[in-house]
């Protein structure tokens, strides 16, 4: 008897031990397969939105310390801090897009005099439709985005009166939104007070330097006494690191990795190729990754939607790095297929990295038909901690910097312009210039010559009409321009 | 008599000829911080902002000015300390700015200052070795304070806070 209950015993337990191997191999625990019915997928559900909250924020912050005069009137980009900004700001916000305010164009010269006040100003970046600010403060369909295209900036007032600004999607596209019911809240000016005790790069609008510059209100930095750090980078992904490349292809093709075909070319570069190129991811030796899948018909309009795809795909597939913030929309076709695509930029020691646009011009990009991903495109950079680099140095006044260049800036602005240039005088030749500036702030940029310890050296990005031009911040050298389409 | 005559006219000449440098010379007898434009050997210097001596509520300046190509400008910021009334003792607030003039034949800087007399010197060195000095005092008050001083000058016109 006792043989029997024992073999008994031992029947039972290999029975339960070939139940658990088999579904180990085979089938996912019945456990996962009820949770995802409800809370995993509410959880995954809530990554994504909190990561679509992440990454629509503010390209740049520009405070105004408000000396209530045009003339004397000073400002700063931020370069840290940008976070908490942002969320005090969002707390403010959030009752203009869940309420009924009243919406008032206005013109240019109304957002000019609000902006000289104490305020902060959010810049976004390019296309960004008003429904994607929106979803931030959790409403997609209230009164400014039924009235409001597209959002390029919102002017905060530090002194809450119940108005902000909003400038669409071109300068003479701005509204006053007013709310009626508003609390007083002075966090707003205290922070500009606190910053205004800290040290920061210092700048003016061209017309209150220039009196023959009217009208532009482009502020330009003259600080004489600035220094930033140079930093070295490598790229995320290494492509001499066989396992962790195969690691990281392996989420993107999940269970079917065991059917993935792996080249590698004589550039150095590695691709995984499932079937006959349904599904491939490469990575080249300067730590690009490009995924790419053919989806077949599909398409939409949802912008939210599409979003949410394309953050849900990123974070399943290394993640976005750290100061990440959504830098390009754009409406794009493939056939008969309607989509969009997404481009983001980030951020390193607080000041966004730009790229030679000769090798890429965003770091991040994601194709997205209907909520289906077609393409990925990632070069991620972070810093290196090199011991011993004196990495802090002074920054050229930038004004100086354009009188470095002005032999290269006439040229190449009076080709564009058609203007002969040859007879003027230097000075009229940078006021000329200065007129058109439109845009001037401080940037890393990465020239992409080397996978590791490549240097970043602080530039100065200079925007004048649709030329983009990138001066070294120490020697005032030109790195590169660009003309835009 | 001729021989005294002409003699005469050459000595009333040459007063007269002394006379046009010292009218150039529009610095004599100007207090400095009043002095907007210096040159010399056809180089200058000029003061756009501020152009005079000034009572401000702001902690912050933006000076500009003009100069010839290649000067060398020296900003240096002071701070009266002194507790007394009636004297000063200038300490400087930090580092002095140096500035080269390039093509633009400008510059601008933008300097901190503190409650009180502020003097901003400038010191000025052309391309051709020569300097020269410019100040300004920028009298920084609350809003208080010169609420109380523009009463006080309603009241009584002939007073005045600056002491020299």
């Amino acid at each position: 008897m006792n043989r029997e209950r024992s073999k008994t015993l031992i029947l039972s337990v290999l029975v339960i031990m070939s139940i658990i191997l088999i579904q180990q191999l085979w089938f996912p625990s019945p456990v996962d397969i009820f949770k995802i019915g409800t809370g995993a997928s509410k959880d995954s559900h809530m990554t994504v939105i909190e990561g679509r909250k992440n990454v629509i924020s503010p390209k740049t912050i520009v405070v105004s310390f408000g000396a209530g005069d045009r003339k004397k009137n000073y400002y700063t980009i931020l370069s840290s801090n940008i976070d908490s900004v942002w969320n005090r700001c969002k707390t403010i916000l959030g009752d203009y897009f869940s309420e009924e305010p009243e919406i008032i164009p206005v013109g240019y010269d109304t957002y000019v005099q609000a902006n000289i006040s104490k305020s902060i100003e959010l810049e976004f970046g390019d296309n960004m439709s008003a429904v994607l600010i929106s979803s931030v403060f959790d409403s997609s369909d209230n009164k400014i985005v039924k009235n409001i295209k597209g959002i390029k900036k919102i002017l905060i007032p530090a002194f809450n009166r119940g108005i902000i600004y909003i400038v669409g999607d071109s300068k003479d596209d701005i509204y006053e939104i007013r709310r009626y019911n508003h609390e007083e809240d002075t966090a707003l000016v205290d922070l500009i007070d606190k910053l205004e005790d800290t040290e920061f790069i210092k700048y003016h609008p061209v017309s209150s330097l220039f009196d023959e510059v009217n009208e532009n209100y482009t502020i330009i930095p003259i600080n004489y006494t600035l220094a930033a750090k140079q930093i070295f980078v490598e790229s995320a992904v290494d492509v001499k690191d066989e396992t962790a490349l195969r690691e990281r292809a392996k989420k993107f093709f999940s269970k079917n990795f065991d059917f993935v075909k792996t080249i590698k070319e004589t550039s150095g570069a590695i691709v995984y190729i499932y079937g006959y190129g349904e599904k491939s991811v490469r990575i080249n030796s300067e730590g690009i990754l490009e995924y790419k899948e053919e989806i077949g018909n599909i398409s939409s309009t949802n912008i939210l939607a599409s979003l949410d795809a394309a953050i849900d795909f990123v974070c399943e597939n290394g993640g976005f790095p750290e100061g990440t913030y959504l830098k390009h929309v754009e409406a794009i076709t493939d056939g008969q297929n309607k989509g969009y695509r997404f481009s983001f930029g980030y951020r390193i020691e607080g000041f966004p990295v730009e790229f030679n646009r000769g090798k890429t011009e965003h770091p991040l990009k994601v194709e997205v038909y209907g909520n289906k991903v077609k393409t990925y495109y990632s070069l991620v950079r972070r810093a290196m901690n090199m011991q011993g680099v004196d990495s802090e140095q002074k920054i050229l006044y930038f004004p100086g910097i354009i009188e470095k260049n002005i032999r290269h800036l006439e040229l190449q602005y009076s080709d564009s312009k058609g203007q002969p240039g040859g007879e003027m005088r230097d000075e009229e030749k940078i006021l000329q210039i200065l007129k058109d500036i439109e845009e001037v702030g401080l940037v890393y940029f990465d020239t992409l010559e080397r996978q590791r310890i490549q240097l970043l050296r602080p530039c100065w990005m200079v925007k004048i009409k649709n030329n983009i031009y990138y001066f070294d911040g120490y020697t005032g050298e030109l790195v590169d321009g660009f003309m835009l389409n | 008599m001729a021989k005294r005559l002409i003699i005469g006219v050459f000595i009333f000449l040459a007063l007269g000829m002394f006379n046009m440098p010292c009218y150039a010379n529009n610095t004599v007898n100007r207090p400095s911080d009043e002095i907007r434009r210096v040159e010399t050997g056809g180089y200058f210097f000029e003061i756009i902002e501020p152009e005079r001596s000034i009572i401000t509520t702001d902690k912050n300046a933006l000076v500009s000015f003009r100069a010839s190509r290649d000067t060398d400008i020296c900003i240096e910021v002071y701070h009266n300390s002194s507790i007394e009334k009636d004297k000063e003792k200038y300490i400087l607030l930090y580092d002095p700015i140096d500035i080269t003039v390039g093509a633009l034949q400008r510059g601008w800087a933008s300097v901190d200052l503190k409650l009180g007399l502020n003097k901003i010197q400038f010191m000025i060195k052309y391309k051709n070795g020569s300097e020269d000095s410019i100040e300004r005092i920028i009298n920084v008050m609350d809003a208080k304070e010169i609420k109380q001083l523009l009463q006080d000058v309603v009241n009584k016109p002939t007073l005045s806070r600056w002491q020299r």
